[in-house]
């Protein structure tokens, strides 16, 4: 991939993931009121956070190459802390998977509450580790990049 | 009371009794309805517990491959999947997760899903800040 493409792809997979962990408060607030079918917002949310992180792993191998020992050597906190986001991202696309998954059944389904508390703790989880995620992410990106 | 007051009265009286005995008997049915809901759950219920439980084996597995990668060794599995650290314990753990999902879902019998329903939300709330806990303080 040539340097613009890739230095593209950061910007929109940076804006995105800022997006997606704002798409994830939605579901995790609503949530909190029990028995409120939320599933266009957390579908829509879920969608988000896989497409980001699609693009987080395409441009994954590229910075660990052109990025990464730059980094390191500027400063190893900033270089641990990328290693960090990306660990915290990985666990923000799983939960929301499963928190929509979660809470569809508990919709359809309305026997038991067990489920309705995996789908508030999965969305409210996800939301709290994509906006550190980003966070991480906007501190790393200011010092470098492609 | 003239006799037809009477007739009058009984017949009213059977009535009402008659509706309250269907009304008992309507709610004896939806009772039953709603017990019989609770006690077998469903097939989404099934998956989404299922499902939860196999979130929960992601991010141990995860974790295992991570705290392996920092103490300098590399799990077979993740390291013959990918030669990215990173990619490699993801897709060992989405293969675990997706393994445990299905075993729960097609073998687990309803009484240890309805105690692995109950416990979930726990189970992954552990999960979650076990895996924080590993990512923030050894990237």
């Amino acid at each position: 991939m040539t340097s613009v493409l890739l230095r593209s792809l950061e910007h929109v997979h940076g804006h995105l993931g800022w997006l997606s962990a704002l798409a994830l408060c939605h579901p995790a607030v609503l949530l909190r009121r029990r028995r409120r079918s939320v599933l266009l917002a957390a579908a829509a949310a879920s969608a988000l956070v896989t497409v980001c992180g699609c693009l987080g792993a395409l441009s994954y191998p590229s910075y660990r190459v052109a990025v990464k020992p730059g980094l390191f050597a500027a400063s190893a906190w900033l270089g641990m802390a990328f290693e960090r986001k990306e660990h915290l991202g990985v666990a923000v696309v799983v939960l929301s998977w499963v928190g929509l998954v979660a809470h569809w059944a508990a919709v359809r389904e309305r026997g038991t509450n067990d489920l309705w508390r995996v789908a508030v703790i999965a969305y409210t989880s996800a939301a709290v580790l994509a906006i550190l995620s980003a966070s991480l992410g906007t501190a790393v990106a200011v010092h470098g990049t492609f | 009371m003239l006799p037809d007051e009477a007739m009058q009265a009984r017949e009213a009286y059977v009535r009402v009794a008659s509706q309250r005995e269907s009304r008992l008997a309507l709610r004896r049915e939806a009772r039953q309805a709603y017990t019989t809901q609770r006690d077998v759950p469903g097939l989404r219920t099934r998956f989404a517990t299922a499902a939860t439980i196999g979130v929960v084996g992601f991010l141990v597995v995860y974790m295992l491959c991570h705290g392996m990668h920092v103490a300098g060794r590399e799990l077979t599995v993740a390291s013959r999947l990918s030669t990215i650290p990173l990619f490699g314990g993801a897709l060992a753990a989405a293969c675990f997760g997706t393994g445990v999902t299905a075993l729960v879902f097609a073998c687990v019998p309803p009484v240890v899903e309805r105690w692995l329903a109950s416990r979930a939300a726990l189970l992954l709330l552990t999960a979650i800040v076990c895996f924080t806990l590993e990512a923030l303080i050894e990237p």
